[in-house]
């Protein structure tokens, strides 16, 4: 059985065939596997489908999604979400942030989701970080071994 | 049991006392060294007609905390698993129509990365 944080930007992936997809796609799918995620994540996932079918104008020019489209996306994410176990924003989180910024320098999102991961870790020691944001993954190997960071999108 | 605070009070009980004993026992001397070792250990306490000065320090007043000024937050306010009864129940309502994941890249073909899109968002933000 193996462990993983899912940080959105790899999460994201599921939903778009493309690089990396494949990998993050056989981790969901395989029932062996332990999924975990920050509750946050649903604000970032929700912010990106948002800005497909209502607000194109925020993320350049791309053609609105229809709310049949959106509707799936969301649904077959609630779906996804159902099999996996969610990581409530504590406190000790928010104190985690404080740690890594003694050392190295992240924004507010990508600072919440690596602390998360790092309290995981202290309670699942084999834990994986699967993230496709390269910021994170630079930073989070001030943290951890190189091993225990995937970057899905190396793995095709 | 009273608790005898002037010479007076002392000297009320205890010369009737004292009374006493010289009728019946004869033993004067014995309460009255008893009365001395009283008022030598605890004088100032029993006797306490002295002039007491006050202090000279003027302690700030302290302003007693209005009723209304004390604001205690809901729940919903700091309770980090206020609403996740609703919104397990919303996912499990959405989750009935997921179309599969075949389908979701089908109809997802022609847009661009989803993560593109976070990240570069995640790059804007701040």
């Amino acid at each position: 059985m193996a462990n993983y944080y899912l940080e959105t930007s790899a999460f994201l992936k599921r939903y778009k065939q493309e690089k990396g997809s494949a990998f993050v796609n056989q981790i969901i799918e395989d029932s062996s596997s332990v999924i975990l995620y920050l509750n946050l994540t649903l604000v970032e996932v929700n912010r990106v489908l948002f800005c497909l079918y209502k607000y194109p104008q925020a993320i350049g020019e791309v053609q609105p999604i229809s709310k049949d489209v959106f509707d799936s996306l969301i649904a077959q994410f609630g779906d996804d979400l159902l099999k996996m176990k969610k990581i409530v924003l504590t406190e000790e989180i928010i104190k985690e942030t404080r740690e890594i910024l003694e050392k190295r320098y992240l924004k507010s999102l990508d600072l919440l989701h690596l602390a998360t991961f790092l309290i995981v870790k202290k309670e699942f020691l084999d834990v994986k970080l699967i993230s496709a944001d390269r910021n994170i993954i630079e930073v989070a190997k001030t943290f951890v071994p190189e091993n225990d960071i995937i970057n899905p999108e190396t793995y095709e | 049991m009273p608790v005898y605070q002037t010479a007076e009070a002392i000297r009320e009980i205890i010369i009737p006392t004292i009374e006493l004993d010289r009728k019946y026992t004869g033993e004067i001397s014995r309460r009255e060294n008893l009365m001395d070792k009283v008022k030598e250990k605890w004088g100032d306490l029993l006797y306490p007609n002295i002039e007491i000065i006050p202090p000279t320090v003027e302690y700030p007043k302290v302003q007693p905390i209005k009723e209304e000024e004390i604001l205690i937050l809901p729940e919903r306010l700091t309770n980090p698993h206020y609403g996740s009864a609703e919104l397990e129940q919303n996912l499990k309502e959405i989750a009935k129509k997921a179309p599969g994941i075949e389908k979701i890249w089908e109809i997802t073909k022609d847009l661009p990365s989803l993560t593109k899109i976070l990240l570069e968002e995640r790059e804007q933000d701040e």
